[in-house]
């Protein structure tokens, strides 16, 4: 077990290095943009060259990464925050420390000061949405795969497909028009402060509705899959042919061997939460991470964007090995050689 | 599940697999009505340039004033005085020639990759597998704007972005499905009468990998549909004047309070779209399942 673990961490942390390799990779092919960032655009071209030199942004792909890398370590400082380039920016954590993402060329702060309360705010989106969908796809997941092909069946099937053909952005439209515009009894804009007269509780309504919309379909659909292969197994029959009631054949016997599968799908689902979180957020006007990495990318800020996307991977990979981890203490058949 | 189902269950022999028939489709409900909705939008994109539609990038000036639904303009104008059913039409050109030209792309490329993994296995598969592994950790949408974001909105970018986005997923699926086949008594045949690899991956394996391909490629159409609606309404979509529904949306949206149906109609327009795909996915799931 604790062999199988710290490989698993081992491949955790190859996984991450990587894919903030090539995020990097793609963000700074062409080198240089950083300095034309941080100076803002009324910069002369010898400004720009100057502190494009100061900072070695010219040096090759890799040996940039291995510096951003060592930055993040704390084994070397942050060259913008050097007095030396004039730029005035700095960390009151110091230039030097472990976690270091460097500085936002966008927001002119330290990504530490930017990520966390939007990284914050999101799990409290995504959590809430979550705990929506969990039930909702429980519910027509087992109602559906209870008998398959049935009318039951084929009505909450048709539901949920149509439900995950509806994006965020659309059903974001739908609702704002409907709740918002013809019927107001909504905000439309989820700052997260009351200035607009509404209190924060009500502004977290439609984006978790968004969210849930687009999610908890397709989740319904794999648990569906998975009720369906639990009710062909010879313990359900035997229990059928006993008599024993529908109710306590699918609460004793069905729903916990159908709930193993869709763990996995379920804990997945908190990375595609984190796709779905960037539109809704740009609907609402949400302070949240998506939104966050929507501007950072758009702006070419590569701090900011290279700390949200290694968080994001950070939470894929854990949320993957929390799935294998709980897949093996729910099925006592599966064990790790 | 009453007892005389239990009951049949047991008696029933197992069924035999099928192979996939086109025409056992249409003995689904849900198939016929997704392929009713996709056809209707093919055909819209395919008549487009005859149908009596005024031109989607000319402004109508005097119809700015009041966009609403009229006899000039059916489903109305846009903020541009543009008009919004032709927008639509040649809108749906663009979105049904880029997301199924992306997707098949991305199926060649991540069926190849799933091949070699599952048949050759070893260290092949290894290095194909975690690499994989490292972009299915990205949330699918990050890559997307990551990538458009850094090397521009057009179609050749969103081919490629899909075909990162998507390939290793296809390819996961495909090793699989190879990793079942190759031990079946008929790739042994094949390689002992010296069948060459490529004629074993393209003649035996592919064909008996292709009804749970094709269902495949059936979503991750109506995704990549939805990924581009999304990438037009953040501002990533296919640069004017081509219209685009996501764009539509999104040059719209700051007026919902206004004239809603200029953000309403291209949203209902891309739901039902991919509402058709996504049906037809599940009748032929249905159609074809062993």
């Amino acid at each position: 077990m604790a062999n199988f673990l710290l490989k698993r961490l081992a491949m955790m942390i190859v996984t991450m290095l990587c894919a903030s390799f090539l995020v990097f990779a793609v963000c700074e092919f062409t080198p240089g943009s950083v300095a034309r960032k941080s100076l803002g655009p009324f910069a002369t071209q010898q400004q720009v060259d100057l502190l494009t030199e100061k900072l070695k942004a010219n040096d090759p792909l890799p040996v940039r990464y291995g510096r951003w890398l060592g930055v993040l370590v704390g084994a070397i400082p942050d060259p913008l925050q050097d007095p030396a380039t004039g730029l005035n920016f700095k960390d009151p954590r110091g230039a030097q420390y472990f976690g270091n993402f460097g500085y936002s060329t966008l927001n002119k702060l330290p990504v530490n000061d930017v990520i966390w309360d939007r990284l914050g705010n999101t799990a409290i989106l995504a959590g809430l949405a979550f705990l929506l969908i969990v039930p909702l796809s429980i519910i027509f997941g087992v109602l559906s795969g209870l008998k398959e092909g049935g009318v039951l069946d084929r009505t909450l099937s048709v539901i949920c497909i149509t439900f995950t053909s509806i994006p965020e952005f659309a059903s974001g439209v739908f609702l704002v028009t409907l709740f918002v515009i013809l019927w107001p009894i909504l905000p439309g804009t989820s700052p997260l402060n009351s200035d607009g007269g509404w209190a924060v509780p009500y502004q977290f309504v439609l984006p978790v509705a968004v969210l849930v919309i687009y999610d908890f379909g397709y989740v319904a659909r794999m648990i569906r899959v998975s009720m369906i292969g639990v009710m062909e197994r010879p313990y359900i029959r035997t229990a059928i042919l006993k008599g024993m009631s529908t109710r306590r054949m699918v609460l004793s016997h069905a729903l916990r061997n159908a709930m193993i599968a869709p763990f996995t799908v379920l804990l997945l689902q908190i990375n595609f939460l984190i796709s779905g979180v960037v539109v809704t957020e740009l609907v609402f006007a949400y302070p949240g991470f998506g939104r966050l990495i929507l501007e950072a990318s758009l702006f070419g800020d590569m701090a900011t964007l290279e700390a949200a996307t290694l968080i994001t991977v950070a939470v894929a990979v854990v949320t993957q090995l929390l799935g294998d981890l709980g897949y093996m203490l729910l099925d006592p058949r599966i064990r790790v050689r | 599940m009453a007892i005389h189902d239990a009951i049949a269950q047991v008696t029933t022999p197992a069924k035999r697999t099928v192979r996939p028939s086109w025409m056992r489709i249409l003995h689904s409900r849900t198939a016929i009505v997704g392929l009713v909705l996709v056809l209707f939008w093919v055909l819209a994109a395919l008549l487009a340039p005859i149908l009596p539609l005024p031109s989607p990038t000319d402004s109508d000036v005097l119809a700015m004033t009041n966009p609403y639904p009229s006899a000039a303009h059916w489903l109305g104008t846009d903020i541009l005085g543009r008009d919004v059913l032709a927008r639509l039409i040649f809108g749906a050109r663009t979105v049904l020639s880029v997301a199924p030209l992306s997707v098949a792309v991305a199926m060649v490329v991540g069926i190849t990759i799933g091949m070699i993994a599952g048949y050759y296995g070893g260290w092949l598969d290894a290095l194909i597998s975690r690499f994989s592994d490292i972009i299915l950790a990205f949330p699918v949408l990050v890559i997307y704007v990551i990538l458009i974001a850094n090397i521009g909105p057009s179609v050749f970018n969103i081919v490629i972005a899909t075909t990162v986005a998507s390939a290793p997923g296809i390819g996961r699926i495909t090793r699989g499905l190879v990793l079942g086949l190759k031990e079946q008594e008929y790739i042994a045949a094949a390689k002992l009468r010296g069948e060459s690899t490529i004629y074993i991956m393209l003649v035996e394996l592919l064909p008996n990998c292709r009804s749970l391909l094709i269902v495949d490629a059936c979503l991750r159409i109506g995704y990549t549909i939805i990924t581009i609606g999304i990438l037009g309404f953040l501002g990533l979509g296919l640069p004017p004047p081509n219209p685009d529904w996501g764009g539509m949306v999104k040059e719209s949206v700051t007026v919902l309070n206004v004239w809603p149906h200029m953000s309403l109609i291209p949203s209902f327009a891309l739901v039902t779209l991919v509402l058709g795909f996504n049906l037809l996915a599940d009748g032929m799931r249905e159609a074809w399942k062993p």
